[in-house]
């Protein structure tokens, strides 16, 4: 019960950075055009969201096998913030851009915590089914 | 056998969990510190070095009023566009007391949109330079036409083109990387530039007056030979040139900035000096306070025939897996902030920044994690003997 509830608990504040990151915290460019970052921007706001839903869930499921799959999927989410700036919708091309030097960084560091805390669940959700 | 240590190892340091997760986060805290302290440090000092290389003329000569503009751009790379007629290089390569001249004409971008190729272009004389040479990577064979160019380090080098104002050129060669915005900047050689402004006009970008003239330049890097001062060459160039320009000493720049960098590097060595003696601190009072605690089951476990060394050995290995974990995941935390965050630290401490190679970071990391678990040992063996050391019999008593 209380590792469900710590592992909510930081699924959702990192659901939570992830939208405020390139919003608020270390927005993207501003520009009156769209650039490849404002619709990367749009994107990591959605799936913040789904990392935060994900993490709301998971407080009122009591199954292993589903909280392990639920985890699974904060991994592949923590891929897809890292893939929408490098790869699906992009940065602006020059290199000292606000959304290179700040957005990208702060989306980096939380998709790896992101990864990080989804490994660490699905560990000890294994661990304790063994047990 | 060695598993069923390790195990043993990780069950004692689960019995005792509040001090233990005490004592991994002081050595992940002092790892954090220290990685990110001697990256940052490190960091700041190579762009420095960096930039004391790329300041590679005596004096600069730009048009009047530009001064500032010229010492931004200098520093920080920021974009810049300033002219005077270029009748005036002629004048100033007849001077005495010159080893090296040359010349360059910035071009701030031309407001292309910012996703395509928004960059600084430099033109330069190849024949004369003496500034851009050494910071171009690898050799080029071909000299610089119209359609060849030399970038720097920011710029995507796709299949060794570039594509300016609807043309495509070849890139000839790669500058090294400045940790400035110099890095997004494409060098022409001078005599290209009137058909880049033939084509930035025919796609529509804004060209001022001043640009569209055809004899401009934006600079004049002067280096004095070693019969005549700085001053000398000035007051010649007042006279030869009149007071139509401003002097920017490059080499005085870097030393004003080296100052800064000084205060910073200073002060982040004071404050990691500071917090790591309050760390190692807290780190004796933990071990004191674990080893206080473990009195009693040290010596039941010398009554039941456990030698000194024996427990020695255990309780250190218990220090070693608990300072292995937090230096290594300290030090990958540090990592993960100050490695992406490189460019960003740069840019709000207003200093070059150049982030360290891998070879480098690797190298850090394992020279880190060795002193922090040197630390944790030196901060734990006096209590661990000095516990291992008290008659089970006494220890046992004081604990009723």
């Amino acid at each position: 019960m209380k590792n469900r509830i710590i592992f909510a608990a930081i699924f959702v504040l990192l659901g939570l950075l992830v939208i405020l990151a390139p919003t608020v915290l270390f927005p993207v460019c501003e520009s009156e055009m769209k650039m490849a970052c404002f619709f990367t921007k749009k994107a990591e706001i959605g799936v913040g969201l789904l990392i935060a839903a994900i993490g709301v869930v998971s407080v009122f499921l009591k199954n292993k096998d589903i909280r392990i799959g639920l985890s699974i999927a904060q991994v592949l989410n923590a891929a897809l913030v890292l893939a929408l700036p490098l790869k699906l919708t992009g940065l602006c091309k020059k290199s000292d851009m606000a959304c290179r030097v700040k957005t990208l960084p702060a989306l980096i560091v939380l998709s790896v915590l992101l990864a990080v805390a989804a490994a660490a669940e699905i560990f000890i959700l294994a661990k304790s089914e063994q047990e | 056998m060695s598993r069923k240590k390790s195990n043993n190892t990780i069950r004692d340091i689960r019995r005792h969990a509040f001090y233990n997760a005490c004592l991994l986060s002081t050595v992940v805290i002092l790892s954090v510190m220290l990685f990110a302290g001697t990256v940052i440090s490190a960091s700041l000092r190579k762009g420095m070095d960096n930039m004391k290389r790329r300041l590679g003329a005596d004096i600069m000569l730009v048009p009047k009023g530009s001064k500032e503009k010229a010492e931004n751009m200098l520093l920080e790379g920021s974009r810049s566009n300033f002219y005077f007629d270029d009748s005036i290089y002629e004048k100033v390569v007849r001077m005495d007391g010159i080893s090296e001249v040359t010349s360059q004409c910035f071009l701030k971008s031309l407001s292309a949109d910012c996703c395509s190729s928004e960059v600084q272009i430099v033109f330069f004389d190849p024949s004369s330079d003496f500034v851009v040479g050494p910071w171009i990577e690898t050799e080029y064979h071909q000299s610089l036409s119209g359609d060849s160019v030399i970038v720097g380090s920011d710029i995507v080098n796709e299949d060794g083109k570039i594509r300016l104002f609807g043309q495509e050129y070849t890139i000839v060669s790669q500058m090294a990387r400045t940790g400035t915005a110099l890095d997004s900047s494409v060098y022409f050689s001078l005599d290209a530039k009137e058909e880049l402004l033939t084509h930035a006009e025919e796609k529509g970008s804004f060209l001022t007056e001043e640009q569209k003239k055809s004899g401009i330049l934006s600079s004049i890097f002067i280096n004095v030979d070693g019969a005549h001062t700085t001053e000398e060459i000035i007051d010649s160039a007042h006279r030869t040139i009149g007071d139509i320009f401003d002097v920017v000493y490059p080499k005085q720049l870097h030393e004003s900035l080296a100052a800064s960098l000084l205060k910073i590097t200073g002060a982040v060595s004071g404050i990691s000096i500071a917090v790591g003696v309050l760390l190692v601190a807290i780190l004796l009072i933990i071990n004191s306070i674990i080893m206080k605690g473990r009195k009693q089951e040290v010596a039941l476990l010398r009554v039941l025939g456990h030698t000194k060394k024996d427990l020695i050995r255990k309780l250190l290995s218990e220090m070693g897996v608990i300072s292995l974990l937090g230096a290594v995941s300290g030090c990958l935390f540090g990592a993960l902030i100050v490695i992406p965050f490189g460019r960003y630290i740069g840019q709000s401490l207003n200093m070059p920044y150049l982030g360290p190679g891998f070879a480098d970071t690797m190298i850090r990391f394992l020279i880190i994690i060795l002193g922090v678990c040197l630390i944790v040992f030196l901060s734990s063996i006096f209590f661990i003997v000095h516990t291992t050391n008290i008659e089970p019999y006494l220890a046992l008593r004081r604990e009723e």
